[in-house]
């Protein structure tokens, strides 16, 4: 799973702990979802769609690894 | 167009009949989350949205959704247990780690030494045990009040002490069972089982950074 994280938090200026506190999470989950080695779950990615303002698609995009061959 | 009550009525049904469902969407989320706590946020807010027959164009209805949202959002929490009122901190994890080791130094020593009754030793044995015992319990709190990220952490640590630590286990019982006298006995396993933790533990932290 691809995510824009790391872009949309960049555009806001905020730190990785300033959006770890508005999402309830530690910074820790925040390095593992922007570096895309942890995947939310479901209500973590709707907040974080909530948070962005922006529909969950726009943030997160799933990628097939037989989609790439 | 509906009364207030009606429509508070009308989410109070949805919820309920989302809670009687044997896989409702909220428990789904909550699954995916990893249970409650941590990161499982209260997406269920948003139940008003799909309640039918409701005319969002009326300022009544939608002054009284808003009460409802409110109303919904303290139900869902008495639904859900409430807020975690006691937290579990890193502080008291190891606060109760320490009186552990203490207590199972001291209740060693003591048994070593004193030439007591078998009741009274049994109940000095029975002390750090269940010290060890309330500790496990702190640590399943403290893994509950942390994020979906942490929670993973702490599983993947478990499984990956778990996978080094029995197949060791068993190699101690049989060699020992062979013949072969070695300097620790089973109960080592439990300190062994300890170090496997922590090497677990640094092994999923690694993961996810």
């Amino acid at each position: 799973m691809k995510n824009k994280l790391r872009v949309l938090r960049a555009e806001l200026d905020w730190t990785q702990e300033d959006l770890a506190q508005q999402l309830g999470i530690s910074r820790q989950a925040v390095i593992a979802i922007e570096k895309e080695k942890y995947d939310p779950s479901l209500p973590l990615a709707f907040k974080i769609a909530r948070l962005f303002q922006k529909p969950i698609e726009e943030i997160f995009r799933y990628e097939d690894v037989s989609d790439t061959n | 167009m509906l009364s207030y009550k009606t429509s508070v009525q009308n989410i109070f049904f949805i919820k309920q009949q989302q809670q009687n469902q044997k896989f409702p969407c909220l428990h789904i989320f909550r699954l995916a989350a990893g249970g409650v706590g941590g990161a499982a946020i209260n997406l269920s807010i948003s139940y008003p949205v799909v309640a039918p027959s409701i005319d969002l164009m009326s300022n009544n209805v939608n002054k009284s959704l808003q009460i409802a949202y409110s109303v919904l959002h303290y139900y869902n929490k008495i639904g859900e247990g409430g807020p975690m009122k006691h937290r579990v901190t890193d502080k008291s994890i190891y606060i109760i780690a320490g009186l552990v080791a203490i207590s199972w130094v001291v209740a060693s020593i003591l048994l070593e030494i004193l030439k007591v009754g078998l009741i009274f030793r049994i109940l000095i044995g029975l002390v750090p045990v269940s010290l060890l015992v309330f500790q496990i319990i702190l640590a399943f709190r403290y893994a509950r009040g942390q994020d979906e990220v942490q929670k993973r952490i702490i599983l993947e640590g478990l499984a990956v002490a778990f996978s080094i630590s029995l197949p060791a286990i068993f190699l101690i019982g049989f060699i020992i069972k062979a013949g072969v006298s070695l300097p620790f006995g089973f109960m080592d396993g439990g300190y062994f089982m300890e170090v496997a933790l922590l090497i677990g533990y640094a092994i999923a932290y690694r993961r996810y950074q």
